[in-house]
């Protein structure tokens, strides 16, 4: 049954492929025909889903069409990356489910990402993530979210050091892990195919969306994960 | 009859061909040769009440934006959008500028894309003439997009409109230099397959784009960056006042050796009103540290952008056009300074000039796309005069599709310069005013003509400047020099944000006239080839 996940010692077991289930018991569920029809289903809906990208073939590099942060491109990263987050034994390793804020989206992209784009990776991974482990994981208050962004504006992803997170938040607000994302480009030269002996070069810009967990009080990076998107060359894209 | 009978058969099909291709065809590009969308549209250039703009375009602009999503916008709608836009920023209304600045930029297409895409759409959108603008027309919107998210507050995003600025205005020239050719740290390599392959050369003159990103950078925390960008905006500022003292005549272009095994492209073109880097000085005399201390910015936008004209003998449509013309200092300021509280505050740095966008980097993409759709007209007229019938027919099919009258539509409102000034302004309601400097008081204070700062107004302050700008105004109602030029504002300033205020030069009918009917062209500069070429 597609992809089963076995969980270590202790874990709950999660079927990765069916996120919205709840996590316990999953693991002594039969297998059903029903079931195999959905992933069947949901298989066909991640093709279609991808095939909407109307992937260009760039010797071995897939390109995307249209925007970076198009609406489909941030369910896939929201979705991808949950899916890998959700398997992390940081939600199954204590009596206690963590507190995650998400404090930051780092842009370093040529590519405006305006609030609503940048709320709706949020969105989409917090949703996941609570679907996927219910009560294993508290996502603090969005308010208390904002003003912990807030006090975390000048610490940037790369520039600034990762201890320095734990050093000026508030003792009010309970948080055990920040969940911080990064886009940045990277311009490349790939060569296409074109026959035996024959090739030309095309100009392609990769997207690399770098998403970590960080531990609060140890600044101690739990996890992280990063996706790249190969879009068309565009000198947008990258700086000067 | 017999002979009449020969005729028939041999010119009518012929006719109704002709007649068929032409009407095919234009049913075909469905009014892609519509005279009415060549034409330049709401030219609201001379305008003295930029409210009034405001009211005039705001239900087409609401039609555009709001009222038909979904639909492909009409050909102009870029024009009418842009004007909009900045007649909202000289009103101060940043957040409708913002709004529609944003439109405009997801409304043309990506020219930085690769070969194929980038000039296919490039191609297509020259085709059904619909309105791209120009690179450096590209480059202002991104430009002063970013001026209304600086002053709305979001440092980030108006990073990225700094960085795509400057990106755009790489690439035109890089439209003739990526044609041509490379240069890397090996030196200068020919292409030959028309492949821009990175590092192409590029005109660095959007200083202002430079200055405007290190404060994004340095509003939004990444002081790291911020100092990178400082010193990365005064190399620029340095090449071009290197420029500026290497040009002996006023119309001269300067070549580019300052930095060793660079493209001898004309990257650097400096105005005839530019008279000294010394405005230049302030940025490379401000170190970062005194930089870190700034939390004002004025923005000054003055003159008219350079205009696109048609040249050249005007047989039929076919006309080459250049986009050059410049507003003398009577016309137009060229040198600013600010007063703060009545009290002189230095010069503001002219760091950006779209006449030597214009004028200085050889023809854009569109340019070549232009001369290339004259060359197709006469290779049309060419097979038209052919004595077989079926290339006459194809000679008419490619005069039919091929759209060869020079695009002259332009942005109407778009600023020839951008003048900066950037420092640290204690907190509390203040009084700003933007004054014209040097050359622009020729005729009315002959004691403060020349090269630099009006030093007797440091002493005198506002009110007397604006005393006499009364008098003399009151004396020639109709001079130029009026009191259009004296921009100001009260606004409180705090110190814990950037706070940018933007001040539109305000033209008035008088220059209006004066300068409609004559205006100055140049040709563009011949080209220059890579050292070792020569």
């Amino acid at each position: 049954m597609g992809e089963r996940l076995h969980g270590q010692d202790g874990y709950a077991t999660l079927d990765a492929s069916v996120l919205g289930n709840p996590v316990k018991d999953v693991s002594r569920r039969p297998v059903s025909r029903l079931s195999l029809l959905g992933l069947a289903i949901l298989t066909l809906g991640v093709t279609t889903t991808v095939g909407c990208k109307a992937p260009v073939e760039a010797g071995e590099v897939e390109l995307m069409r249209g925007g970076i942060f198009s609406e489909t491109e941030i369910d896939r990263v929201g979705d991808l990356m949950a899916r890998d987050l959700v398997r992390d034994p940081v939600f199954f390793k204590g009596q206690e489910p963590p507190k995650i804020g998400f404090v930051k989206v780092q842009n370093d992209t040529n590519q405006y990402m305006f609030g609503d784009v940048r709320e709706a990776y949020v969105v989409r991974m917090r949703t996941q993530l609570k679907r996927a482990l219910r009560d294993r994981v508290i996502f603090i208050n969005q308010d208390v979210e904002r003003r912990l962004a807030a006090q975390l504006a000048a610490w940037h992803i790369g520039e600034t050091r990762v201890s320095e997170l734990c050093d000026d938040i508030d003792e009010d607000i309970e948080v055990d892990y920040f969940l911080t994302a990064q886009f940045s480009s990277l311009p490349k030269v790939v060569h296409v195919a074109e026959g035996k002996d024959k090739y030309h070069t095309l100009n392609i810009v990769e997207l690399l969306m770098t998403f970590s967990l960080i531990n609060s009080e140890t600044a101690e990076l739990v996890w992280q994960n990063d996706l790249t998107t190969a879009a068309a060359f565009s000198r947008r894209d990258f700086r000067d | 009859m017999h002979n009449h009978g020969e005729r028939q058969s041999v010119i009518c099909p012929q006719v109704r061909l002709r007649w068929i291709a032409a009407v095919s065809m234009s049913v075909l590009l469905s009014g892609c040769a519509a005279n009415n969308a060549l034409q330049p549209t709401g030219d609201c250039w001379g305008t003295s009440d930029y409210r009034a703009v405001c009211s005039d375009r705001k239900p087409a602009v609401a039609k555009l934006v709001d009222g038909e999503r979904g639909k492909r916008p009409p050909r102009d709608a870029g024009v009418t959008l842009l004007d909009y836009a900045a007649a909202s920023l000289a009103c101060g209304n940043y957040d409708e500028a913002q709004r529609i600045y944003y439109e405009c930029i997801m409304l043309t297409n990506d020219l930085t894309l690769g070969i194929s895409e980038g000039k296919a759409s490039l191609m297509f959108d020259e085709a059904i003439k619909f309105w791209q603008g120009e690179a450096y027309e590209r480059s202002m919107m991104e430009l002063l997009h970013g001026i209304c998210l600086l002053e709305m507050g979001d440092y980030a995003n108006a990073r990225v409109a700094f960085d795509r600025a400057i990106a755009t205005d790489v690439l035109s020239v890089g439209a003739v230099a990526g044609l041509e050719g490379t240069v890397s740290k090996k030196g200068f390599a020919p292409n030959d397959r028309y492949t821009t392959k990175g590092g192409s050369v590029c005109q660095r003159d959007f200083l202002a784009a430079y200055v405007l990103r290190t404060l994004s950078y340095l509003f939004d925390g990444r002081e790291k960056r911020a100092r990178g960008s400082w010193e990365q905006t005064q190399a620029v500022a340095q090449e071009l006042a290197d420029a500026a003292r290497r040009v002996s005549r006023p119309t001269a272009s300067t070549t580019w050796t300052s930095l060793d095994g660079r493209y001898q492209y004309p990257t650097v073109y400096v105005s005839p009103y530019r008279s000294l880097p010394h405005d230049l000085q302030v940025i490379l005399d401000t170190d970062f540290e005194e930089l870190k201390r700034t939390n004002t910015l004025a923005v000054y936008a003055s003159g008219s952008r350079p205009r696109k004209v048609r040249t050249g003998a005007m047989r039929g449509q076919r006309v080459k056009f250049v986009h050059d013309t410049y507003l003398a200092p009577g016309e137009s300021v060229h040198h600013a300074g600010l007063l703060i509280d009545g009290k002189y505050a230095g010069p503001m740095s002219h760091c950006l000039d779209l006449y030597g966008q214009a004028a200085g980097r050889g023809p854009s993409a569109k340019d070549r796309a232009q001369e290339r759709k004259e060359a197709i007209e006469n290779v049309g007229e060419a097979l038209q005069q052919h004595g077989v019938f079926g290339v006459q027919y194809i000679g008419m099919l490619i005069q039919a599709i091929n759209q060869e009258k020079a695009d002259i539509r332009q942005w109407g409102l778009l600023p020839n310069a951008i003048h900066l000034w950037f420092g640290h302004v204690p907190a509390g309601r203040h009084r700003f005013a933007c004054v014209p400097l040097g050359q622009n008081l020729r005729s009315t204070e002959p004691a403060v003509y020349g090269d630099g700062v009006a030093a007797p107004f440091v002493q005198i302050g506002e009110q007397a400047w604006l005393t006499m700008y009364r008098t003399q105004l009151n004396r020639q109602p109709h001079h130029p020099y009026a009191a259009r030029h004296l921009r100001h504002t009260v606004t409180s300033v705090s110190e814990r944000k950037l706070n940018v205020l933007f001040f539109a030069e305000v033209f008035d009918e008088h220059t209006r006239l004066a300068t409609m009917g004559t205006p100055h062209t140049y040709n563009l500069l011949p080209r220059r080839l890579p050292e070792g070429q020569k």
